[in-house]
């Protein structure tokens, strides 16, 4: 069935889906309260965006330079960088680490590159279990399914869902408590970090001037990823270079602001390289894995380049009307929301994703929240405008544009046919494409012209 | 050509044309943040560790940190204390408290007691690194983290901090740092906090007066 088919199907039946909405609500809602109490560490958050967004446009500007900066600074500390253009090239090259360490198991902190990649069904192919040490994550995997959003994985599920998954996969009883919940996770995962070969996290943000990666987390389970294991793996999209380690400062404000609403999260940590000679544990090797995959077409179109200044917060998710209704699955995209509608097409094709970018009210919401300020609703309009202009609508739509423009042209081709064959039409023509829960205006009987002359004479 | 070159080729064929609206450059002199109301920087530090769910004693001098450490694990009956930084460990023998200076059955742990490299007053935060001794492990592993600061280690910003190690170690850079804000933490289910999600559910400072 085609992409955007399926998304109609989902997102009929998810919209109505009231447990769902209240679920969604209960979760964003809680957010929208933190997120208030966090801005009042700021005393000019406008100021900080402006900075956020200038530093991110710059260094993106720079990318290449940026890049081999950081390039050469990790490799002088032993780090080996590798660059991966494709999905393909970048599984590749850590099937060569993993086959190194003869790997079992690799323990994983939170990574949407990691889906991005598909690397979790890769190593199961492999058989190599990856094991989500992320609490949310932990959830989504044991359910089979995909994360639900890109901050907060399994934010679509209650209390009783997450306790029933435990309960069918893991034996564990049933409880309504988080706290119970969370500390089978705990004790479950605590031994893998110390058993794992190989641990594999993303990255927040490449550092250039020191040459290392930056992660963020509340959990600590990136922290303990990246200690106990023989080598690190870290894998990131080559747009998420900052220049310098003092820009973190900003950055790591930003993020956890928008991000969940905290002052700062619980870990900001650094990795600049493998354990050195004086220091007393650490892998023995670390890679750091720069994945194109679509990043440079993006980057090669100068109106939407700025999508790639994304730090992955999930504010313009939360703040959506239309994800809020319809949720993170429905996309079926490694990135949800509005940023999801906005690079899907770029990463994954324009012919199979665009119809995101025509789901959306542009209500404008995700652009006012942004902390990068990127202009999301603008760049929703201009992936409209490349499926048009690159010829990718449906044959009905340009037929029917055409219709409607010869006759649209003309009054005398608007008034040749009577009001009520127009009713008619309209109600034959969009029988399917108007929705079954919005009733279709009636044309008035008289048009406006035939009003505007008869109550001008009048007067 | 390999990759990097095709994707280094790519990029810069990319950014030939700049960027279609570039943004104005703000102003990077003014703080963002709120203004301090407090006079020195370990009373800022203070407030804002206490809004976080850390526990913090103030010491007023090294002996006062010593009975109070002593009274604190000796009323917790811990046994499975692990230290591992020299200056912790002679202090510990000092004031006769059982440590364990290797990773024997560090799975058993109970304790890790462990120095820092720096406060933030604006987070709270407490910054450690893998160049001290307690390494990577003894301050994300154990159940309860106890960390020994000074009040002269303070710094208002997370910048200052991070020029602080810059400038301290230069090309000796610790290959992990991380800035901790509390304990470990999670809220994935309903958005309920849970303290202790992987690292340390207890975070507890000891700040000794310089």
């Amino acid at each position: 069935m085609k992409e955007s088919k399926k998304f109609s199907e989902i997102v009929d039946k998810k919209s109505f889906d009231i447990k769902h909405r209240q679920t969604i609500n209960h979760n964003i809602g809680k957010y929208n309260v933190a997120v208030q109490r966090g801005l009042l560490s700021f005393d000019d958050h406008e100021l900080a965006r402006e900075r956020a967004a200038y530093i991110k446009t710059e260094t993106i500007e720079n990318l290449d330079k940026y890049l081999l900066m950081f390039e050469e600074n990790f490799t002088k500390k032993g780090g080996k960088v590798i660059w991966a253009a494709t999905i393909q090239e970048a599984l590749a090259q850590i099937d060569i680490i993993l086959t190194k360490y003869n790997a079992k198991s690799v323990v994983k902190s939170k990574s949407m590159t990691t889906e991005e990649i598909g690397l979790n069904e890769f190593l199961e192919h492999k058989n190599i279990a990856p094991i989500e040490t992320d609490l949310g994550e932990y959830i989504v995997q044991l359910a089979h399914q995909k994360p639900y959003h890109i901050v907060t994985p399994a934010m679509h599920l209650r209390k009783e869902d997450v306790a029933k998954i435990f309960h069918d996969t893991l034996g564990t009883p049933i409880t309504d408590d988080a706290q119970v919940l969370t500390m089978i996770c705990r004790n479950n995962v605590r031994q893998k970090y110390i058993e794992a070969e190989v641990g594999i996290t993303g990255a927040n943000f490449l550092i250039a001037d020191v040459g290392g990666i930056a992660i963020t987390e509340n959990e600590g389970n990136a922290r303990l990823t990246t200690t106990f294991p023989k080598v690190h793996i870290a894998i990131a999209g080559l747009e998420k270079i900052i220049p310098s380690l003092e820009d973190l400062d900003l950055f790591w404000s930003m993020l956890a602001t928008s991000g969940t609403g905290q002052r700062l999260t619980v870990y900001n940590s650094i990795l600049t390289g493998a354990k050195q000679n004086d220091e007393t544990d650490g892998p023995e090797e670390m890679y750091v894995v720069l994945l194109d995959n679509g990043r440079t077409n993006l980057l090669a179109d100068e109106k939407k380049r700025q999508a790639l200044n994304c730090i992955r917060c999930g504010a313009c998710l939360n703040i959506c009307p239309v994800y809020k209704n319809i949720g993170g699955h429905s996309y079926n995209t490694t990135y949800s929301g509005p940023i999801g509608a906005v690079i899907a097409p770029h990463l994954e094709g324009m012919a199979k994703f665009k119809h995101l970018s025509y789901a959306s009210s542009l209500c404008g919401a995700c652009g006012t929240v942004c902390p990068v300020k990127i202009d999301l609703p603008q760049l929703l309009v201009l992936n409209r405008q490349e499926s048009v202009e690159t010829g990718l609508q449906p044959i009905s739509e340009k037929w029917a544009m055409n219709i409607w423009q010869t006759i649209m042209q003309k009054r005398k081709r608007v008034d040749s046919v009577s009001t009520r064959f127009k009713n008619v039409g309209f109600k034959q023509f969009f029988k399917t494409s108007w929705g079954k829960r919005r009733a279709m205006p009636t044309i008035a009987k008289q048009s406006f012209q035939a009003w505007w002359r008869a109550n001008k004479m009048k007067k | 050509m390999d990759s990097r070159e095709k994707i280094l080729e790519k990029i810069k064929k990319a950014l030939i044309i700049p960027t279609d609206k570039p943004m104005p450059k703000p102003d990077f002199k003014k703080s963002p943040y709120i203004q301090f109301t407090e006079a020195t920087c370990e009373v800022a530090f203070a407030d804002a560790y206490n809004k976080g769910k850390g526990e913090f004693y103030f010491c007023e001098s090294l002996e006062v940190f010593l009975t109070q450490l002593k009274h604190y694990l000796d009323n917790k009956n811990f046994t499975k204390i692990f230290i591992w930084e020299e200056y912790l460990q002679e202090l510990a023998k000092f004031i006769k408290i059982d440590f364990q200076n290797n990773d024997k059955n560090l799975n058993d742990i109970e304790v890790g007691i462990t120095l820092c490299e720096a406060l933030v007053a604006r987070t709270g935060s407490i910054v450690v690194s893998s160049k001290q001794s307690a390494g990577r492990r003894l301050t994300i592993f154990p159940p309860i983290h106890i960390v020994v600061a000074f009040t002269s280690q303070c710094v208002w910003e997370i910048k200052d901090a991070l020029t602080l190690l810059k400038t301290q170690y230069e090309n000796n850079f610790p290959s992990m740092i991380s800035f901790i804000t509390g304990p470990s933490q999670t809220a994935d289910i309903e958005k309920t906090l849970v303290l202790g999600a992987h690292g340390p559910k207890e975070l507890i400072l000891f700040l000794v007066k310089e």
